[in-house]
């Protein structure tokens, strides 16, 4: 055979810490992409609170980064049982045929994951699957996948872990020691040049990150722009309303200068929120607009209900409802400024939704309703 | 160097309450991702995810992981010992940056948002030009500081 593996840095240590690494880095990315999707998609038991204002932007952030961080990680765990790839005879029994067989999906599925999710925060969308339900779906896959995989290797880990060699200064342990101090670095190193995104104190190191903090229009980068979501022809309309109707004793219809006045008065409110994308990106900014709680009460809505904010956007995000929790949050607002002047178009003029602790796709921008459920 | 050492993890008898419950637990969870994909297949399209989950693996497999066992070897083999390690921690470093950074320097993302410029604001292949270089700098003071220990000692 032409492969001749004599790198004295593969051991089974070596294998076993990357393996717990890449463990722990996969199973962060579940548990946060599970949490994006019961948020965005709740079942009636599950009610996501509106406190603390930054903790959906860090469990996003954990999610892309941790995804970015294994990049390096699962190579280099590839890399260093990749001998087992040609080991003869390639199954010894049922049992070993059956654990072989889940490393297909097991590898295959982790590349996939972080392959797609990748080009998925540069938007490049070149597979033509839907990338949300095949990423979600995906990952239970790899996910039993690595419950099967553990259950195989537990025996070696425990052994792999558990010895402790009388000398530990010989050649071969400087190998495996610096062949993992180079897959921290590199993991270090990715995370350096892109979590400046989401991170404000690594902004300036973000070079290599799709989106930047601080660059956009009024300095806040834009997910989705007017002309993409087809509404930059509406937005001018002298006949536009935002209604408020459902169940409200007081349905009403107001104009951009009725919420103006009313953002003047003692139901306007400033806050300073993030806006915190899926795809990790993340970025406060000061928000100054109209208290939704205090326009459902002049409306007569019932206390404690949700609502449904509608855009004049059709597909896509176009509208999102907000659990009770986020409808009476003091600072949930329907904005009609952003950092000190009114709404760039490409953040949702004439006025957009903005709660705390709330996912920016369902932050709703270039609103025409509000509908109490 | 160390002659050919023994692959990691050595066989181990697949039995016992662990493994069998191991792969009934995540047999479960795998198969209901699958069904779920399979269930879901005017967005999944398993056909073409199919292709692409076997042909990461092929290409990881035969062309990736030899092209770096390749190169280790070279290493290995003929690079001067004090510059073993800064120049494997340079390739290694080098080689994941640039992989990951394929998509912001091929920048198709620009063209689903024209008028969007807070998507791929950056100089992608200057940034990265920059990160290499700053990270060969730093091999060149490691392999230069390992040599001059060498000689001391």
């Amino acid at each position: 055979m032409g492969l001749h593996f004599t790198s004295p840095a593969r051991s089974e240590r070596t294998t076993a810490i990357l393996g717990i690494a890449v463990g722990v880095l996969f199973g962060v990315c579940l548990l946060t992409g599970l949490l994006s999707h019961l948020i965005q998609q709740p079942p009636a038991w599950f009610a996501w609170p509106s406190r603390p204002a930054w903790l959906y932007r860090w469990t996003q952030g954990l999610h892309v980064f941790c995804g970015i961080a294994a990049i390096p990680v699962l190579l280099a765990k590839l890399w260093s049982a990749y001998p087992n790839l040609w080991r003869w005879p390639p199954v010894r029994n049922l049992a070993h045929a059956i654990e072989r067989a889940w490393i297909v999906p097991l590898l295959g599925g982790a590349l996939l994951l972080l392959v797609t999710g990748l080009m998925n925060i540069g938007y490049w969308y070149g597979w033509g699957f839907d990338f949300i339900r095949t990423h979600y779906w995906t990952a239970w896959i790899v996910t039993g996948a690595l419950v099967v995989h553990l259950a195989a290797k537990l025996p070696v880990v425990r052994r792999a872990l558990a010895r402790r060699r009388a000398a530990a200064d010989t050649a071969a342990d400087l190998e495996r020691r610096r062949f993992l101090i180079t897959t921290g670095v590199t993991a270090g190193l990715l995370l350096l040049v892109t979590a400046g995104s989401a991170f404000t104190p690594l902004q300036r190191l973000a070079v290599l990150s799709p989106r930047r903090q601080g660059v956009g229009p009024q300095d806040l980068p834009v997910n989705k722009d007017a002309r993409s979501a087809g509404v930059a022809g509406k937005l001018n309309d002298p006949g536009w309303r935002l209604t408020i109707r459902g169940r409200v004793a007081r349905p009403a219809s107001l104009t951009l200068d009725d919420l103006r006045a009313r953002m003047a008065g003692p139901m306007g409110h400033a806050a300073r929120l993030p806006i915190a994308c899926v795809e990790g990106w993340s970025q406060e900014a000061s928000w100054r607009g109209v208290r939704l709680r205090d326009l459902l009460e002049e409306a007569g809505a019932p206390a404690g209900v949700a609502v449904r904010v509608q855009s004049l956007q059709r597909g896509g995000y176009s509208s999102a409802v907000l659990n009770p929790a986020h409808a009476r949050d003091p600072d949930t607002l329907l904005a009609l400024e952003l950092n000190g002047a009114p709404l760039h178009r490409d953040h949702g003029y004439p006025v957009r939704l903005i709660a705390p602790n709330n996912p920016g796709v369902i932050q709703t921008k270039w609103l025409e309703s509000v509908t109490v459920l | 160097m160390s002659g050919p050492v023994a692959a990691p993890d050595q066989p181990e008898p697949l039995a016992g309450w662990r493994w069998w419950t191991g792969l009934s637990v995540g047999g479960a969870v795998g198969l209901f991702g699958l069904a779920g994909l399979a269930a879901d297949a005017a967005s999944t399209m398993p056909v073409v995810w199919l292709r692409w989950l076997i042909g990461l693996l092929l290409v990881h497999d035969f062309v990736l992981a030899p092209l770096v066992h390749l190169v280790g070897r070279g290493l290995r083999d003929r690079a001067p010992e004090a510059w073993r390690w800064p120049l494997q921690l340079g390739l290694v470093i080098s080689g994941v940056v640039v992989l990951a950074s394929i998509p912001v320097l091929v920048g198709v993302g620009r063209r689903t948002q024209p008028g969007n410029a807070s998507v791929l604001p950056g100089t992608y292949p200057l940034a990265l030009a920059g990160v290499l270089i700053v990270v060969w700098l730093g091999v060149l003071a490691l392999g230069t500081w390992g040599r001059h220990r060498r000689q001391g000692s």
